[in-house]
């Protein structure tokens, strides 16, 4: 029986002097699958954490969006265009251009409403659960809070760090009563797409132009 | 007197009496029978004191805790305490209509929606409306408003919830109300019984206190509480504990002073024989007259009847060794009966207010008062024993012969330190010696105040101070007046006079603007057309408002809801605590809140519409107090006239009549002069205890001025009259050192009264030689 212990040096039997050269091409021989591995792993299964940690490292991101919401009360769907701005942790500010100018700033639990001409209106999430909720579903994913996600919904990623979709099923049932499901579409640390499944078979679809990152 | 026969009558009378106390005899506990019967305003301040919606409410605050558990903890809280059904709202916070309830609301919405009218359905307000609802659809908002969008565009059923949420509220925080701080979770919680339903309460504590601690969510965690039921069941612990200990004690002291005084254990249970008798006569004589007793009348009437001690005390220190009881005290009648007169017509006073409280406990004393004096009369002599005579101390006591010793000397000085005592009471006040507020009289103790302060301003709880009740023959006029209120109140709220108001047709239009709104809905084809109109060039699908033109047209079915309809939803509980019959038929609050200082309501509210009535509860609850103090006062001077002149015509002579009132009327000063020198303030409790001063200082006078005396009869009767000012004053101190205002006041009035009345009248006496007649008479 071959010994299973000892130095590998032993087992195979060599001596001093090739036992050097043996460790040093051995040690080239690491190097090189070390460096297969890391390369294995940028092109490995594309994980949760893995984005999420991808969103964390972002700062500040903006993009312009457009945002088609069909109704069963609208012959067509409602199209609105305009800009969306980002910031870590927590700050979100959708500027809305067309067909009429409004804002929606969240920061933190703060909402801010305005328009021209009109007084702003400011809530806040606490007194909306709902809202909340529904907002988290877009801050979290960007500012890479998993925990606050897992809060609100059950979270699922299929596809590959060059496309992947995220979708999120609400967990409370207050919120299921009007959400049915949430689908983000991305490529890395990028949002491309957000669609708001609704039930009773509305739907919206935010598209983002300049990818946000 | 057939004695036997006496006896037994006697026993069977305070048998009966006590025995219909005890089984018949209802004690009512609301505290509203202390309000005046007579008088539009006071029955008023009566009925909104004990039904007001404030009365019910109870704040709640739950801490010790992070967060999250605070919030979990309030939740079930709330769940756990609206499933006991004694309370008619629990709020935390959390939406608290059912979806029943809400779709309920949502098919009526068109009758009970503010600003429905002909112009609502118009074209151009139907225009405005989809607009605006376009605007909604493209805000992230919009998807949990779309639910109702096709069956109510013009947004109604929103406008009916703003109306009944509650003004300015404390922030959410995880769905539910915390304080600024979110330290604390907080709750508020409306009992269904009436505020000053004390056993109710009582319960109500009780079950919430168990409802808290069997919580899971809870454990851990403290509740705090606050409110007015919270405050009257602690008052009433509060004042049963003190009464029961205090009375303990002063029981001990007063047999360790009779003891002291007669070394006779037979005299002293037969001494507690004619304030038994006393006792069991007042109640029994209330319940005949009144038909039921009030809890303050037995506990004050009680302290009362503490003269009716002094009755057996005279003859006991009267007796003489070898004479028969019954002759002891024929020698001391005349002077005892004098006394049980003027006494009872001091009480007698109190009987003949308006006050049903107030003359109840009148009645009761002088029942009492009469009763003790009969069976000191008739049956107390009768039942000493023989043997007992010999052993009481007659007098003979070195400290006895030293104490009785009036003259000029002491003529000059009590007369003087009467008239430095008139003197400081003659000189205006600063401030007025009443006790104005009534805050102060409050059993509650400090710190539950505060806390209820704190709570109160966290919740942003109304502080019901100020309302406009609305008397009614039925809830449709009461409705009506209501809804004409409301809009003289949105006027002031306009003004900012107000910050705003509650009224009960904000939850329940009256009838007849029901079917105003529902005269001004739209036929379908009128709608249909100003439908089409509205809906060109505008995205929205052809068939998308169909459920809005069915909704109005099935909406114009329905009938207008009456108070009977909404009971027992939480729209109901709303309505009711601002609605409700009484026996003289219906009666609307509506509570203002946000009152500005100063400012001017009376004047701007009118005219007010038929029945409605602005009560400022604080002032007009200060007002009936000054009013019934005076009519007090004026009682009292009657009383006092009454008796000088009865004591005038028995006593034949005027030096005699004054002799014996001067000393009572200067003690009178003195004591109030002593009170108001170490900063009390007089309060109601304070004249009740100096006519009971009156007549036990009259009773002292009196007796110092007996005719007939030896010697001997005046080392017996100044025996006698100290041993009643020493009782008295040491129960009655004991009284004063308690913590509620209210026996304090009693307790150091009546302790100062008799100490005082008593050296009055020993300084006062008349100076006489009296002949040393050691013969005892036979």
């Amino acid at each position: 029986m071959r010994p299973t212990t000892g130095s590998i040096f032993t087992i195979i039997g060599m001596r001093s002097r090739s036992r050097l050269r043996f460790l040093g091409s051995l040690l080239g021989l690491f190097s090189v699958f070390s460096l297969s591995a890391f390369a294995a792993a940028e092109n490995g299964p594309w994980t949760l954490p893995l984005l999420m940690e991808a969103f964390r490292g972002i700062e500040t991101a903006q993009a312009a969006f457009r945002e088609d919401k069909s109704s069963a009360v609208l012959e067509v769907p409602l199209t609105l265009t305009g800009e969306l701005a980002f910031r870590a942790p927590d700050y979100l500010r959708k500027t809305v251009l067309e067909p009429t100018r409004e804002t929606y700033e969240i920061n933190g639990d703060r909402v801010v409403i305005s328009a021209p001409g009109r007084t702003s209106q400011t809530l806040s999430l606490d007194e909306y659960p709902l809202l909340r909720a529904f907002v988290a579903s877009f801050r979290a994913t960007l500012s890479g809070d998993l925990d606050t996600l897992r809060r609100y919904y059950e979270v699922e990623l299929r596809g590959e760090r060059a496309q992947w979709i995220l979708t999120l099923v609400p967990k409370e049932r207050s919120l299921a009563a009007y959400v049915d499901s949430i689908h983000i579409k991305g490529r890395e640390a990028v949002i491309l797409s957000v669609e708001t499944l609704e039930r009773g078979g509305d739907s919206s679809l935010l598209s983002l132009k300049q990818p946000i990152e | 007197m057939n004695k036997p026969l006496v006896f037994s009558l006697w026993l069977t009378l305070v048998l009966s009496a006590a025995w219909y106390a005890l089984a018949d005899l209802k004690v009512v506990t609301d505290m509203s029978a202390f309000m005046p019967r007579s008088g539009d305003n006071q029955a008023v301040l009566a009925d909104v004191l004990r039904e007001g919606p404030g009365s019910r409410v109870i704040l709640l605050g739950v801490e010790g805790g992070p967060e999250r558990r605070l919030a979990q903890a309030s939740r079930s809280l709330a769940r756990a305490l609206s499933g006991t059904g004694r309370f008619s709202r629990v709020l935390n916070g959390e939406s608290t209509l059912s979806k029943e309830e809400i779709a309920r609301w949502f098919r009526y919405r068109y009758l009970l929606a503010p600003g429905i009218g002909p112009q609502t359905f118009s074209m151009e307000a139907l225009d405005a409306a989809f607009a605006q609802r376009l605007r909604e659809l493209a805000s992230p908002v919009a998807m949990f408003e779309k639910e109702r969008l096709p069956a109510d565009p013009t947004a109604t059923f929103r406008r009916v919830l703003e109306t009944w949420k509650a003004e300015a509220g404390p922030r959410l925080r995880d769905g539910v109300w915390f304080s600024p701080d979110r330290a604390r979770a907080l709750l508020l919680l409306e009992t269904k019984a009436p505020g000053f339903d004390l056993d109710q309460q009582d319960k109500n504590l009780g079950i919430l206190e168990q409802t808290f601690d069997s919580l899971p969510d809870t454990q851990g965690l403290r509740l705090i509480s606050s409110g007015p039921p919270i405050f009257a069941a602690h008052s009433r612990t509060a004042v049963r504990s003190q009464a029961q200990s205090l009375s303990v004690i002063a029981t001990v002291a007063v047999i360790g002073i009779l003891f002291a005084a007669y070394r006779s254990l037979p005299l002293l249970l037969l001494g507690a024989l004619p304030l038994a008798t006393a006792i069991a006569a007042a109640a029994a004589t209330v319940g005949l007259v009144f038909g039921e007793i009030h809890g303050i009348t037995l506990a004050f009437g009680i302290t009362l009847l503490g003269v009716a001690v002094d009755y057996p005390i005279h003859l006991f220190s009267h007796l003489r060794a070898g004479e028969a009881p019954g002759l002891s005290l024929r020698r001391i009648w005349p002077a005892l009966r004098l006394g049980v007169l003027t006494t009872a017509v001091a009480y007698g006073a109190m009987a003949s207010t308006d006050f049903n409280g107030l003359s109840q406990l009148g009645v009761f004393a002088m029942a009492g008062l009469l009763a003790a004096a009969a069976f000191t009369r008739w049956v107390l002599p009768d039942l000493i024993p023989t043997q007992s005579t010999a052993r009481v101390d007659r007098g003979d006591g070195r400290w006895i012969r030293r104490m009785w010793a009036p003259s000029a000397w002491t003529h000059a000085a009590g007369i003087g330190v009467g008239l430095a005592a008139l003197a400081y009471l003659a000189v205006p006040f600063e401030q007025s010696p009443w006790e104005e507020d009534l805050a102060a009289l409050s059993p509650v103790p400090a710190h539950l105040l505060l806390t209820d302060k704190a709570l109160r301003r966290e919740l942003a709880a109304p502080d019901v101070n100020q309302v406009i009740v609305i008397d009614a023959p039925d809830a449709e006029s009461a409705l009506q007046s209501s809804e004409r209120t409301e809009v003289r109140l949105q006027a002031l709220v306009k003004e900012g006079l107000i910050r705003g108001y509650d009224a009960p047709s904000r939850y329940l239009p009256s009838v007849l603007t029901q079917q105003e709104r529902l005269a001004a809905l739209p036929d379908a084809v009128t709608l249909r057309s100003n439908l089409d109109l509205a809906l060109r060039g505008k995205p929205f699908k052809e068939a998308a408002f169909d459920p809005f033109v069915a909704s109005v047209a099935s909406s114009k079915t329905l009938a207008p809801l009456r108070p009977r309809d909404i009971e027992g939803t939480v729209l109901g509980a709303r309505a009711q605590a601002l609605l409700y019959q009484t026996a003289r038929g219906w009666k609307a609050l509506v509570p203002l809140t946000g009152v500005k200082d100063g400012a001017p309501i009376a004047e701007r509210l009118e005219p007010l519409p038929a029945g409605a009535q602005y009560v400022h509860l604080k002032e007009a609850t200060g007002r009936a107090v000054a009013e019934f103090r005076d009519e007090a006062l004026g009682k009292v001077a009657w009383g006092s006239l009454l008796i000088a002149a009865i004591l005038l015509f028995a006593l034949r002579s005027v030096r005699r009549a004054v002799s014996v009132v001067l000393p009572v009327a200067l003690a009178l000063g003195v004591t109030v002069a002593v009170l108001l020198a170490v900063g009390a303030k007089l309060s109601l409790f304070h004249l009740v205890s100096l006519l009971l001063v009156l007549g036990i200082g009259i009773d002292y006078s009196l007796f110092f001025n007996q005719d007939g005396r030896d010697r001997a009869m005046r080392r017996q009767t100044l025996h006698g009259i100290a041993v009643c000012a020493i009782s008295t004053t040491a129960v009655f101190g004991i009284l004063a050192t308690s913590t509620l205002p209210v026996l304090r006041a009693i307790g150091a009035t009546a302790a100062v009264g008799v100490a005082a009345s008593f050296l009055m009248a020993l300084a006062l006496a008349p100076i006489e030689e009296l002949p040393d007649n050691t013969r005892p008479t036979q």
